[in-house]
């Protein structure tokens, strides 16, 4: 194959945009633990939920989106079948996030419009995603647990506009609300996490030769895990212990394997968000309150940032230096990236996402939290 | 080895991976490299099969060898066939990643 310059590049404004969105959601999410946290104490305070929204569907899926623009050639080996396509979803997603927290803030009636406006952003993204799966030459198990990603992130706010109308309309069941968390917190972020975190970590610690089995039994056993929770049964908790305990077990086969031998800045936030995700597993039977919250603000949270200390470096680099690499000097992607903020910044959020549920003050500590990570990702888009 | 293709060698290692820190020949990224003015020649693969590097990688070797005197056009056939692994990587690679 003959190499051309830049063919498989996704315009720097599509993975930026929905990062730097994302960004601003993580504040305005973050803000409100810290001012209001008595609204995370219990569920469904109208508060509590537009900062869940903010967070969980403006900053995660925000980047989640970005990511996988970027992340889907990868994977699939091939180009992205339409990238101009992401625009769109962006206006459509950011709007809708928008509408969905003032909606469920100050204005009820919002909420139908946000999460319409989001349930048609995700319904193109994963027309798009479809089209770009039907163009890769081979198949694995990333693609599968992508795949899966792109299921949940559709029938997420399918389930939650159904439970928005459902209440105007008079046909509400509180069970749905499970439904949509599980295939929120579990379909979307869970899936998205172990299975994509799988590539990223063998790509981050130069790591080979790591079989994908565990991988595909991981996937398997969750989702069947969030089907047995849907339907109340016990056999589903166990079932997402078990693909925790997967997760690990891959985890450990990766960093035995790899050739790079010191852990980089992102690959240590995935591992203590591995610690929260356990931590969130083993109390769930107990509080889930407090689960929601370490898996929200712990687990999402620190994976999330980590991984955006490794993804905005290689956009940047990508579009800046890439077309003067082999010409002159360009500085590598850690040389791009003020470490000590970014580790300041995980060590704030972690001590902030492991106290909020039990001292609500601690909001305010993860918000601390939240400016030297916005700062390392400015200077690295400065450099 | 001829004194263009010594040079080109050099050159290449003047070639980084951006988010390992080492070169294209240190990491034993180059299966073959031809350099015969006007032309030079070169294939190579890539840590990872879709390496998010793909493009930027086969365009600096490009913009490297371009700078033999004499050479005009450069070819870089990037290939998968056979796979990179780690026993490609030079006794220096292995000791930056901090294995030595």
């Amino acid at each position: 194959m003959l190499a051309t310059a830049y063919n498989r590049v996704i315009p720097f404004a599509i993975p930026a945009g929905f990062l730097f969105l994302g960004e601003a959601f993580f504040l305005a999410a973050s803000l409100l633990f810290a001012l209001h946290p008595e609204a995370f104490a219990v569920p469904r305070h109208p508060l509590g939920l537009a900062g869940a929204h903010l967070f969980l569907l403006g900053f995660g899926v925000g980047v989640l989106l970005g990511a996988m623009h970027q992340l889907l050639p990868v994977v699939l080996e091939t180009s992205l079948y339409r990238p101009e396509w992401g625009y769109p979803v962006m206006v459509l997603w950011s709007l809708g996030v928008v509408l969905l927290a003032s909606g469920f803030a100050w204005v009820p009636s919002l909420v139908p419009w946000g999460g319409g406006l989001v349930l048609v952003a995700l319904l193109f993204f994963a027309y798009h995603a479809y089209l770009t799966f039907r163009q890769a030459p081979r198949w694995n198990r990333v693609a599968t647990a992508l795949a899966w990603v792109v299921f949940y992130l559709v029938l997420t706010p399918f389930l939650g506009l159904l439970q928005a109308l459902s209440q105007r309309y008079g046909f509400y069941d509180p069970e749905r609300l499970t439904w949509h968390l599980l295939a929120g917190l579990g379909g979307v972020f869970l899936l998205s996490i172990l299975g994509v975190g799988y590539k990223l970590l063998s790509m981050f610690t130069l790591t080979h030769g790591v079989d994908e089995r565990v991988l595909g039994l991981l996937l398997f056993a969750a989702n069947l895990g969030f089907l047995g929770l849907a339907m109340g049964e016990r056999l589903g908790y166990l079932l997402l212990l078990l693909s925790y305990a997967l997760a690990l077990y891959d985890t450990w086969r990766i960093l035995k394997n790899r050739m790079k031998k010191a852990l980089d800045i992102g690959v240590r936030h995935y591992l203590l968000g591995l610690f929260f995700l356990g931590l969130a597993l083993l109390v769930l039977p107990f509080n889930p309150v407090w689960a929601a919250l370490w898996f929200a603000l712990g687990f999402v949270g620190l994976v999330v940032t980590g991984m955006l200390y490794k993804i905005l470096p290689f956009l940047v680099w990508t579009h800046r230096y890439a077309p003067r690499a082999g010409k002159e000097k360009v500085p590598l992607l850690k040389e791009m990236l003020p470490e000590g903020a970014g580790y300041g910044a995980g060590a704030l959020l972690a001590l902030g996402a492991f106290l909020f549920p039990l001292f609500p003050g601690a909001g305010w500590v993860y918000l601390l939290g939240v400016f030297p990570h916005v700062y390392a990702l400015w200077e690295v888009m400065r450099r | 080895m001829n004194p263009l293709e010594e040079q080109a060698w050099n050159l290449l290692r003047t070639v980084y991976d951006p988010e390992l820190g080492l070169d294209v020949v240190n990491l034993g990224l180059v299966y073959e490299l031809k350099v015969e003015p006007p032309r030079a020649y070169v294939r190579m693969t890539l840590t990872t099969p879709g390496c998010p590097l793909h493009d930027s990688m086969g365009e600096a070797v490009r913009q490297a060898l371009s700078r033999i005197p004499g050479v005009e056009a450069v070819e870089v056939e990037l290939t998968f066939d056979p796979p990179w692994t780690p026993a490609r990587l030079s006794e220096e690679a292995r000791r930056l990643l901090g294995w030595i």
